[in-house]
């Protein structure tokens, strides 16, 4: 009874995390405050650690549990403690007037969208993979991440961006190759705790000599 | 045992010199760790040639004869730089004091990147490789911006930010191949191992591994400096420590352009040479006709440096894209070359630099009189960096040359002598103009304020020994020198040069 119950939600439940997954990331190229921004980024990962957790179940692989417990420690707890230290010891809790501003981002995010799943479509990518369905996700993921990098001022929100754009690429591993070796995923999970504490150090850096965290102000090396 | 002492020697030494609360010590520490490295590198290099494969710790350390050529790069580079620091790092470019602790900072750094690009050169599953090159990126960031100013701030900011990007893309890349791997029948826990990849590296699909050699050549291009994703570089590299510019040009780069060789390797396994060939040619040449103007209008000397850097990378990224074996043992030796060359020019500008308190090259003038050694070694690395005959970097420029002729890259080699020879002159006049220029505009009260003579004893000791090196190479080469090479062009293109 119960393994016929787990059979009937695990589809449903992955792909309401897909689509959760998807909406978060909208929701940080939509947002202006720096705050609900990690939020949403910590509920995204939430959502890659699920996914993680039922290819795991699903497939019986206890090195694939390891990686999803990692995640969650790292993903949910480490960085969005250590941003939103950065944001506290900063003081800058909105992005004020970034290059492209919420609304048409969001636009930008749509129109992606759309290109993704209508180029993925073709026979061509449909090769590499659709064993979850998360394929197109994760490479919106991807150029949502470079997007919010690119049309952001303030460092702490490009740091999110990168991060996003790490999640998708996550994403792309858990569905093409249902995870990396064990070794292999946590080395990658150490360079993201120490990536954030090291970029948070700078972030507080160049508060301290710019008095701002505005990436744009940095623009005295030239030639 | 070697292995061991390998890895252990830098955290040991970093550890150390966190220790001693007198200045004098670190030095002396600092040289003793890196002169013990050395020795081990070179009995570690002996055992490459005797066994060609060195396996370790479980099959994740896998040294052959092209991770030795780098792990020597790193070692005496790594060295020269502890050498010229002793001097160097005491002094502060603005003549304030030094504080103690964020010299022992400075060094544990240090140490801690020469470990970490050791373990990329030496990582047999590539996975970790991408680990090690991201992680001597965040290390390397707080080198980059050890004097806090805002403009070292800046530069810092940018190369974390930029290579953190490209490196995500090489993951792509790696995912990628993985997942080419496994589809075509490997083994799950081994599909990530170098040796096991090049093993089954002919049932890849040839679509998928050129897609994921695309993502490869971006992501560590970007860490290589290549164009157009070099734009990180000459900041970083202007904004660094000295010896950390020479560290950063010397050998990062050439890590950078280690991984992506090692991947195109395993890629030719499915795709033929043809295609990875076409991209390394693209880019090298781009890079070094990118870097020509910016050579022709520089006015800061550690900037010129600095793209003279991305103007060598593309020589050696086209050298292998020429994919002769000619061509490749030049790419190689100009490897070994440039650090060499470039760690000279580093460490006399960095002298000049703190003479004069500017690296604003109108402002630097006549540099023979008031420094006699390092104006001397500047203009004679600036000859060689140029690529002037009897100095060993003409040497393989020109192996790089004839391979392209020889091969038929008639394009490829006109546009390449034509920015050589371009290069050649704007290097020459900006050198020339430091070294022997006469300063017409300075008054005598500024002239009064630059009293004679070097900055330090073991700065000099530092640029004489690559100086004697290139002069040496560039009329002998010792024989097991040449085997190291020949056995890495083997490696690279499955057959040697004899």
């Amino acid at each position: 009874m119960t393994n016929l119950l787990i059979k009937e939600l695990t589809p449903s439940l992955l792909s309401y995390s897909t689509v959760i997954l998807l909406l978060m990331s909208i929701l940080i190229a939509g947002s202006n405050r720096l705050q609900s921004i990690v939020k949403f980024y910590a509920f995204q990962s939430l959502c890659l650690v699920v996914i993680t957790l039922i290819v795991g179940f699903s497939t019986s692989n206890s090195e694939t549990i390891r990686i999803a417990t990692i995640t969650f420690i790292g993903k949910c707890l480490i960085i969005p403690l250590a941003l939103n230290f950065v944001i506290n010891k900063t003081q800058v809790h909105k992005e004020v007037d970034p290059i492209i501003s919420p609304p048409t981002t969001v636009l930008i995010v749509c129109i992606l969208i759309a290109l993704v799943y209508g180029l993925t479509s073709t026979p061509n990518f449909a090769k590499i993979a659709y064993s979850l369905g998360l394929f197109d996700t994760a490479i919106s993921i991807i150029l949502i991440g470079l997007l919010i990098m690119i049309s952001r001022r303030k460092a702490l929100t490009q740091i999110v961006g990168l991060y996003v754009m790490e999640n998708g690429i996550f994403a792309l591993t858990v569905d093409t190759v249902f995870g990396m070796p064990f070794v292999v995923e946590m080395g990658i999970s150490l360079d993201l705790f120490i990536g954030v504490l090291i970029m948070g150090i700078w972030v507080l850096r160049i508060k301290q000599s710019f008095d701002s965290i505005d990436v744009s102000k940095l623009s005295k090396l030239k030639g | 045992m070697d292995i061991t002492l390998f890895f252990l020697i830098p955290i040991i030494t970093a550890i150390l010199c966190l220790i001693p609360n007198n200045i004098r010590w670190l030095a002396p520490i600092q040289i003793a760790g890196t002169s013990f490295l050395f020795l081990v590198v070179i009995r570690l290099l002996n055992n490459i040639l005797q066994y060609k494969v060195i396996k370790a710790f479980n099959n994740l350390i896998y040294i052959d004869a092209f991770s030795g050529l780098l792990i020597l790069l790193i070692s005496t580079v790594g060295l020269l730089v502890s050498l010229y620091s002793a001097g160097y790092m005491t002094k502060s470019p603005e003549g304030k004091t030094v504080s103690t602790w964020k010299l022992k900072r400075y060094y544990f750094l240090l140490n801690i990147f020469i470990l970490t690009m050791l373990t990329v050169v030496t990582a047999n599953n590539i996975g970790l490789v991408w680990v090690g090159i991201e992680i001597t990126t965040l290390v390397s960031a707080f080198l980059v911006g050890y004097y806090n100013k805002q403009t070292s701030i800046e530069a810092a900011w940018k190369y974390i930010i930029l290579c953190t990007v490209g490196i995500a893309f090489a993951m792509i890349g790696i995912i990628l191949c993985y997942y080419g791997a496994i589809h075509s029948g490997g083994i799950e826990s081994l599909s990530l191992n170098w040796d096991y990849l090049l093993s089954i590296g002919n049932k890849f699909d040839p679509s998928i591994m050129k897609l994921a050699f695309v993502f490869i050549l971006i992501g560590y291009g970007t860490k290589a400096g290549l164009a157009p994703m070099h734009s990180w570089l000459p900041d970083a590299h202007s904004e660094a420590p000295t010896p950390v510019s020479a560290l950063l040009s010397g050998v990062l780069l050439k890590c950078g352009i280690y991984s992506i060789i090692r991947f195109s390797i395993l890629a030719n396994e499915s795709l033929g040479a043809a295609f990875t060939n076409q991209m390394l040619l693209f880019f090298g040449i781009l890079s070094i006709g990118l870097s020509v103007p910016f050579i022709i209008t520089q006015h800061q000397i550690k900037r010129l440096l600095a793209y003279s850097s991305l103007e060598h990378i593309g020589i050696i990224v086209t050298g292998f894209g020429i994919g002769n074996p000619i061509s490749i043992f030049g790419a190689l030796f100009h490897m070994l070359n440039h650090a060499m060359v470039k760690t000279l020019m580093f460490f006399s500008a960095g002298n000049l630099a703190l003479k004069f308190q500017t690296k604003d090259m109108s402002k630097i003038k006549c540099a023979v009189n008031i420094m006699p050694f390092t104006g001397t070694v500047l203009l004679i690395g600036g000859l060689a960096l140029a690529g002037s005959p009897p100095f060993s970097v003409f040497l393989s420029e020109f192996y790089i040359i004839k391979a392209g002729i020889f091969e038929k890259h008639w394009v490829i080699s006109t546009l390449f002598l034509l920015f050589l020879v371009i290069i050649f002159g704007a290097l020459m006049h900006h050198i020339m103009g430091v070294t022997l220029g006469n300063n017409l505009n300075n008054t005598t009260e500024e002239k009064a304020n630059i009293q004679k003579g070097e900055v330090s004893k073991s700065g000099i000791v530092a640029s004489l020994i690559p100086l004697l090196i290139i002069c040496l190479l560039g009329v002998w080469m010792p024989q097991s020198l040449f085997k190291l090479l020949n056995a890495s062009v083997e490696i690279i293109t499955g057959k040697g040069i004899l």
